[in-house]
């Protein structure tokens, strides 16, 4: 679970090395999910389609409160 | 001095149409918007659909693969690719020239996959004898290409048969040739088989052409490169296919990238106007209506100099330089 409150800003080189380590992850049978994002690095995620590809929430309680696919 | 830039194709991979059922939601679309309204003349009916119908009710971002021209300010003829968009291109300069006076076309090619060259044996200036076409690219088999692709098991006319001039000029990257008063530099680019973007110079303004190129900007040294190519640019057209998402999961390695990088590379270059170019076939005019506005939102709120001015490539579309 990555907390994000503290990102104001990401860039498409992050985002694919997000991609990358959630590709590792996932070949392990885990999940890398991210939450508590600012308004504009959801906006990026949005604009990106990021958020079709690595699960979201609003907060590190609600993505620790959901069963991970 | 102005240049104009013209867009006669901006569609990727393959060449698509609209159809009844598309013309027709459009049409339904504009008609209930103009319920209880008092449109009189023409005037006021486009007033109307500039100030209140969606761009996607009134615009089409077209359907012909790349080609796109950039007019030159004397009498030769300037051009990248040579996708379906040719066919209307070639068309055009013939209606506008006296008849039998011949023309001289320079066309700087990207790569041959067939969605580049499709135009090729459409284009009507090819057949009229006193024309001379210069096709100029960098693969060793540029020529071959539009052989094959002219070969009588495809097509009817062989490559040899059209009667204009037709000369292939072989480019190497980063060396740059002169063509109708323009200073062209290729580059390479990742795809599969590689392709080239192209820098045009003259009088002070620079347009680079950017198509069926990918990019991983965590790679610094690759990055470093386009961002000189595109550096102070009035005008880059980008290969915007996919969402960054697809670039870098299911369409990862396909060649292509996105508008998000496209973005960030004219930021970091200092470019003035980034144009999203080879557009996804399957999206429709509304999909690629909000690729455009979420391109715009995002440099909005990415921006930490001069604005950079973004536009969505369409069929039809002249862009002044």
């Amino acid at each position: 679970m990555l907390d994000l409150s503290r990102l104001s800003y990401i860039s498409s080189a992050s985002l694919r090395i997000l991609m990358i380590l959630s590709r590792k992850v996932k070949s392990q049978q885990g999940v890398i999910a991210v939450a508590t994002m600012q308004p504009v690095v959801r906006e990026i995620f949005d604009i990106s389609k990021f958020t079709f590809v690595l699960p979201c929430f609003g907060s590190v309680a609600e993505a620790l409160s959901r069963p991970m696919p | 001095m102005t240049i104009l830039v013209r867009i006669w194709g901006c569609r990727g991979s393959l060449p698509v149409a609209t159809n009844t059922g598309k013309l027709r939601a459009r049409l339904i679309a504009a008609l209930q918007a103009a319920q209880g309204r008092k449109l009189a003349s023409r005037e006021e009916i486009i007033r109307f659909m500039d100030a209140e119908l969606d761009f996607a009710v009134t615009h089409s971002f077209g359907g012909n693969t790349s080609c796109v021209e950039i007019e030159s300010g004397g009498s030769d003829h300037v051009a990248c690719d040579l996708g379906s968009g040719a066919r209307e291109f070639g068309n055009s300069v013939l209606a506008g020239r006296e008849p039998g006076k011949p023309g001289t076309f320079h066309f700087f090619l990207s790569h041959l996959h067939w969605d580049h060259i499709m135009g090729f044996p459409f284009f009507a200036p090819a057949y009229l004898p006193g024309n001379r076409i210069y096709i100029y690219g960098c693969h060793s088999n540029l020529e071959e290409g539009f052989q094959r692709q002219q070969h009588p098991h495809h097509f009817p006319v062989q490559l040899s048969q059209m009667a204009a001039d037709i000369r292939f000029v072989r480019l190497e990257t980063g060396v740059a040739t002169e063509a109708a008063g323009f200073r062209v530099t290729p580059k390479l680019q990742q795809h599969s088989g590689d392709s080239y973007g192209y820098r045009f110079e003259k009088d002070g303004k620079a347009i680079v052409y950017s198509t069926d190129s990918e990019h991983k900007l965590e790679q610094t040294g690759h990055t470093q490169t386009f961002v000189e190519f595109f550096r102070d640019a009035d005008l880059v057209l980008f290969d915007a296919m996919y969402s960054l998402a697809d670039t870098v999961s299911v369409k990862k390695d396909w060649g292509h990238s996105s508008n998000i990088v496209g973005v960030e590379l004219c930021q970091m270059a200092g470019a003035k106007h980034l144009c999203l170019f080879h557009h996804e076939p399957i999206y429709g005019d509304d999909q690629l209506e909000t690729l455009w506005r979420d391109s715009q939102r995002l440099e909005e709120i990415t921006r930490s100099g001069r604005p950079l001015r973004i536009s969505s490539a369409c069929d039809g579309m002249e862009i002044l330089v």
